[in-house]
């Protein structure tokens, strides 16, 4: 009896949490099938609804939402598949060698990005001019990945970390290099980890608006977020209705990869971040 | 660990030799900017480059503002001008709001254009960091723009810009609702309570509390923003807590309470209620002119501003602008091209397509639209918002007007908001 | 001839691999001296530039731009920085090398040595890679950051019409000396702690909650809600804040909205009262912010064994006390670091306090408004009128500040504590 009661108590508890989890959702969804352009509207389910923001975005010729589509897509896959390739290399070499600022070094870049970056963005300007990267997604990427090094780094050894040794002295004793022993004995280990590399830094072009905006000048170039920010800011022309549109399009796709690779992303999150 | 020391100091040294200034003799600048040769050369080409004729170059680039309107017609009008000239123009949309912070990093840079676009109220900001170039205009063409419009466009004695168009803000009404405009603000409460229902929505008149509206108010009680000295801004006498900008902010007060706005009105939520009738007049910018009278067609009137103390109420005036790059290596070419896209027939086109009212009389006059008869009356009375940076530091009155609104005390206020405006003033390091 | 080191020394301190060349290593000897030739023939030219820049900071208006200037500085040190290690490589190896020779030593084969080397250069040929990458991205600007806090940069020092200058710590002493600065300084910094300690520890407490009870073995239907609770995860952060912005206006937010039709409560003033606008962001912020937290306590719940569970059911101990001794510390102590990066990150959180109400409503008499947390108070003083000077020297000292107590948090971690045990 007592155990009935409890389970009630925790679904209704979910619920309550479903329903505040939800409502600015709906309000959301609401809003983008709603007419004119302001956020403002007298109810949730709109009283003429009209799917005339989501046919802007796809067909009008003002529109890139296609075009940043794809930027983002494209930036997202690049700067993953990179940030696995530098992140897995320097957490194998910070997990399983001993060198000169092993130890503090790692700690060291977490700690230095915490420092607020408000003037740094200036610099990244000028030096990504400097290297004639300045207004191209590469430049982007190279950002985002070099950005990513320390965090994720500190993961993945972490969960290197949890791997026996006696792994790689068998391989050893078997003839194996160090970097066969990584691609054919640890990679297939640290999976789960590295998928949330891999999404992390998939999310982090579609959800960042602020480096886009300083380092992409051609509207055809922008990525998403960007793209979308510029629809609220513009003093007297903002379009909310547009904007939550194109949100709630970003937002579905990411919200499936979150229920497919669930498994992943909750046990590699875990052990990365409590072994690291 | 001291070896390393000693080691490291020792390359630097090594190379510390070669680190001595560049020298600058012959090509200017060419080594002393690291690869930017245009850089310094533009300059040297600006300085000397007053009616002398310049070599003509292959390309202008443009920084249009980057909405589909503004970056058609200036399209439009770059295409007239390259099959002119043979000069083709290269148009860039780039964010009216952000080109100023994009200016100053991508046209030392060498990425800048020849000419770009801003609101004349950015003047001083541009003319201080250096970003814009001082033109030269002959008698005949100053009388081409309006003369509120040039004086706008001045700053420190010299005029800067190429003005596009001229923007302001005024009364927007629906027929439906209202027969007449208002004449006197302080009649609006009385005479349209009946169309006030906040429990219902329903509002008959609603304007921003903030800064922007509400100077008519402080200045036609006698406050100002800055006093003026030989037609410039003087940042150190600011008018806004004397006698005349507290009994105005004190009347706007009791205006804003009388007439039913809520404090917390924004833009957005104003729009909406205008959109769905429920609000029957709203004091607006022309920008909002286009989705007003797509909803409400026929039933759209616009007015000058209702009077306030019994006089013209001065609305802030914006001028929207062309200016030449400090960067320009074409300064010359730049100024026809601006010449160009804001002579009578560009203007007329301009303003066919943007909606916005030209900066010159003879296209003003033009305008057929009855729509726009209440803008262009307003534009009589407005007055321009100062250009100088210092100007940044007064939208701290926002905050004044929220307090005023919500009723405390103006005098009090308006001289806290005043000191705090002092105050920045002197801390930005003029 | 006998072999000396120190002439191997002197000759590598003269020119990188001329020692290795002593040393009769004569390929690492010419692959040292290509080096040095390639970045001296490749940067010398900007370096020289970069170092009078970063020194002077442009003697000539107009044709100098200090701010490039200090960059290309900032990048030519940063250059030099890596040169100076290979030197000190170079230099190091010259001589270790020229002592094993002196005292007799008899060189290895050539393919030996290689592989030699491979061994001992494998972590570093791993990590440069992404080392360089940071230098660049993370410590590169860091630096230029923390150069502006010294110098004069505001709008009537801007490049390209006027030069910047170098003041030393002048923009420290005008901290404390200038009103509009000290006056709403301590009032911010004392929001800024509650909002750090409120928000962040309300989203770890929920996340763990939820977690806890989702985790429960008699919950059905586990997979769709976990993806429901970590659905806020999944928007950009932006347009949610933004949403709430407008869902908590006043007089027409749906909120308030909802309150008058469902509960007939009057509306409550979430935008125009300070408190309320407080209670509102930190609503927001757990909103946003619990799905992480949710989904990593969730991975470290399935982690405990079940052992300590089961002596505990031995001993008869309550849940409550099973949650309390074995449950909390471990998930705590495990997930430390993850949780101190938590309470940093909105410390400076700019976004929400920004996008949400701009830092509003505003106070009577103090240039903060009434949700300013230091970052965004920082922001709006100094963009209005571009004093991009006290930008950097606050944003230096929220740095030092947020650095010190993540550090001295780091330490008391498991992992740090393990890392040192190494």
């Amino acid at each position: 009896m007592k155990s009935r009661l409890e389970v009630t108590g925790i679904y209704l508890i979910i619920g309550l949490m479903t329903v505040v989890i939800c409502y600015p959702l709906a309000w959301a969804v609401g809003l983008s099938f709603n007419a004119g352009t302001s956020l403002y509207s007298s109810s949730m389910i709109p009283k003429e609804p009209t799917l005339e923001h989501y046919r802007w975005l796809f067909t009008s010729p003002e529109s890139n939402y296609l075009t940043w589509y794809r930027n983002t897509l494209y930036v997202s896959t690049v700067s993953s598949v990179l940030s696995i390739l530098f992140t897995s290399m320097t957490a194998y070499a910070l997990s399983r060698f001993q060198f000169v600022g092993r130890k503090s070094g790692m700690y060291a870049f977490l700690l230095l990005q915490m420092f607020p970056v408000m003037m740094a963005m200036v610099a990244i300007y000028i030096f990504l001019n400097l290297i004639g990267l300045l207004n191209t997604l590469i430049g982007l990427i190279m950002i985002y990945v070099g950005g990513q090094i320390p965090f994720n780094a500190w993961l993945v050894k972490g969960y290197l970390d949890t791997i026996s040794r006696e792994l790689d002295d068998a391989a050893k004793i078997d003839g194996a290099g160090p970097i066969r022993l990584f691609i054919r004995i640890l990679l297939p280990l640290i999976t789960p980890i590295l998928a949330i590399v891999a999404l992390t830094n998939f999310m982090l072009p579609i959800f960042d608006f602020i480096l886009p905006s300083i380092i992409l000048h051609d509207k055809s170039k922008y990525t998403l977020a960007v793209g979308l920010y510029h629809f609220v800011t513009e003093k007297y022309s903002s379009n909310f209705t547009v904007f939550t549109a194109g949100a709630i399009l970003i937002a579905v796709p990411i919200a499936g990869i979150y229920l497919f690779l669930q498994k992943y992303f909750i046990s590699g999150l875990a052990a990365g971040g409590t072994k690291g | 660990m001291k070896k390393t020391w000693i080691l490291a100091c020792l390359c630097i040294l090594l190379f510390g030799v070669t680190a001595c200034a560049p020298d600058r003799s012959g090509q200017l600048g060419g080594a002393g900017e690291g690869g930017n040769d245009g850089t310094s050369s533009n300059n040297e080409a600006s300085v000397n480059s007053d009616g002398t004729g310049q070599q003509q170059p292959d390309k202008l680039v443009i920084w249009s503002n980057d909405d589909a309107k503004h970056l058609k017609v200036v399209e439009q009008l770059a295409g007239e001008f390259a099959a002119d000239t043979g000069v083709q123009v290269e148009v860039v949309p780039v964010s009216g709001s952000e080109q100023v912070q994009k200016l100053s990093l991508a046209a030392p840079a060498g990425n800048g254009p020849d000419l770009f676009y801003q609101p004349q109220d950015r003047l001083g900001d541009l003319a201080v960091q250096g970003l814009a170039e001082a033109v030269e205009l002959s008698q005949q063409e100053r009388a081409e723009y309006s003369a509120a419009a040039l004086d706008a466009v001045q700053y420190e004695g010299q005029t800067y810009g190429f003005p596009i168009s001229i923007e302001t803000y005024a009364l927007y009404y629906n027929k439906a609702l209202v027969d007449q405009p208002p004449v006197k603000m302080e009649d609006i409460a009385g005479t349209y309570a009946s169309l006030t229902d906040a429990g219902q929505d329903r509002y008959a008149f609603l304007m921003v509390p903030d800064f922007y509206y509400a100077i008519p108010f402080i200045m036609n009680y006698g406050g100002y923003i800055f006093g003026q000295q030989d037609g410039k801004y003087d940042a150190s006498d600011l008018g806004l807590n004397n006698e005349g900008a507290v009994q105005g902010m004190s009347a706007y007060a009791s205006f804003v309470k009388e007439t039913g706005i809520p404090a917390t009105m924004t833009t957005d939520v104003m729009d909406t209620l205008f959109l769905e009738g429920k609000a029957a007049m709203t004091v607006n910018g022309l920008w909002a002119m286009k989705p007003y009278a797509e909803k409400l067609g026929d039933d759209l009137g616009t007015a000058p501003l209702p009077t306030v103390n019994g006089e013209p109420a001065p609305s802030f005036v914006g001028v929207k602008s062309w200016f030449i790059s400090s960067y320009s290596k074409h300064p010359e070419w730049a100024k026809r091209l601006a010449l160009h896209l804001t002579n009578a027939a560009s203007s007329e086109v301009y303003y066919e397509q943007t909606g916005e009212i030209p900066a010159r009389p003879d296209a003003q006059q033009s305008i057929a639209d009855p729509l726009y008869d209440g803008f262009v009356q307003q534009l009589d009375s407005g007055v321009p918002m100062p250009n100088i940076p210092e100007m940044s530091t007064v939208w701290a009155m926002d905050d004044a007007v929220d307090f005023i609104v919500q009723g405390e005390d103006p005098k009090s206020v308006l001289d806290e908001t005043t000191e705090q405006i002092a105050s920045q003033i002197k801390a930005s390091g003029r | 001839m006998k072999h000396r080191p120190w002439i191997a020394v002197g000759l590598s301190l003269l020119f990188a691999g001329l020692g290795q060349l002593y040393n009769r290593s004569y390929i690492k000897g010419i692959i040292l001296v290509m080096l040095e030739l390639a970045f001296i023939i490749t940067f010398a030219d900007f370096i020289g530039l970069g170092l009078w820049g970063i020194a002077t900071l442009g003697t000539i208006p107009k044709l100098d731009h200090s701010i490039f200037l200090l960059v290309y500085g900032l990048l030519s040190l940063i250059m030099l920085a890596i040169a100076g290690m290979i030197y000190v490589l170079n230099v190091r190896d010259a001589k270790k090398e020229a002592e094993q020779l002196a005292s007799g030593w008899e060189r290895p084969k050539l393919r030996e040595r290689m592989k030699q080397a491979y061994m001992t250069s494998m972590p570093y040929v791993l990590s440069v890679p992404g080392f360089i990458l940071l230098l660049f991205v993370v410590v590169f600007p860091l630096l230029f950051a923390v150069s502006l806090a010294f110098t004069n940069y505001d709008l009537y020092h801007s490049p390209p019409r006027q030069l910047v200058d170098w003041v030393g710590f002048d923009n420290f002493v005008s901290l404390v000396t200038v009103p509009i600065w000290n006056q709403s300084f301590m009032k911010v910094l004392s929001w800024t702690l509650v909002w750090t300690v409120v928000s962040t520890t309300l989203q770890i407490g929920l996340g763990l909650v939820l977690a806890v009870l989702v985790n429960d073995k008699r919950v059905r239907f586990k997979r769709i809600i976990r993806t429901i609770l970590i659905l806020p995860w999944a928007i950009p952060n932006f347009v949610t804040i933004m949403i709430f912005s407008a869902l908590f206006n006043d007089q027409f937010g749906a909120i308030n909205r909802t309150l008058r039709d469902w509960f007939q409560m009057a509306p409550i003033p979430w935008l125009t009262d300070p408190l309320f606008t407080k209670l509102a962001l930190i609503g927001i912020q757990v909103w946003l912010g619990f799905p992480f937290l949710f989904a990593l306590f969730t991975g470290v719940l399935q982690s405990i064994s079940h052992d300590a569970y089961e002596a505990a059911d031995v001993d008869g101990g309550t849940r409550w006390q099973k949650f309390r001794y074995i449950t909390l510390p471990h998930v705590l102590f495990a997930t430390g670091p993850l949780l101190i990066i938590q309470y940093t990150a909105n410390f400076n959180n700019f976004n929400i306090i920004y996008l949400f109400n701009g830092g509003g409503p505003a106070v009577r008499g103090q240039t903060a408004g009434g949700t300013d947390i230091l970052i965004s108070w920082v922001y709006q003083l100094t963009f209005t009128t571009n004093n991009y000077n006290m930008a950097a020297a606050i944003s230096l000292i929220i740095g030092v500040i947020v650095i010190a107590f993540a550090f001295f948090q780091f330490r008391r971690t498991k992992s740090f504590k393990e890392e040192r045990d190494h």
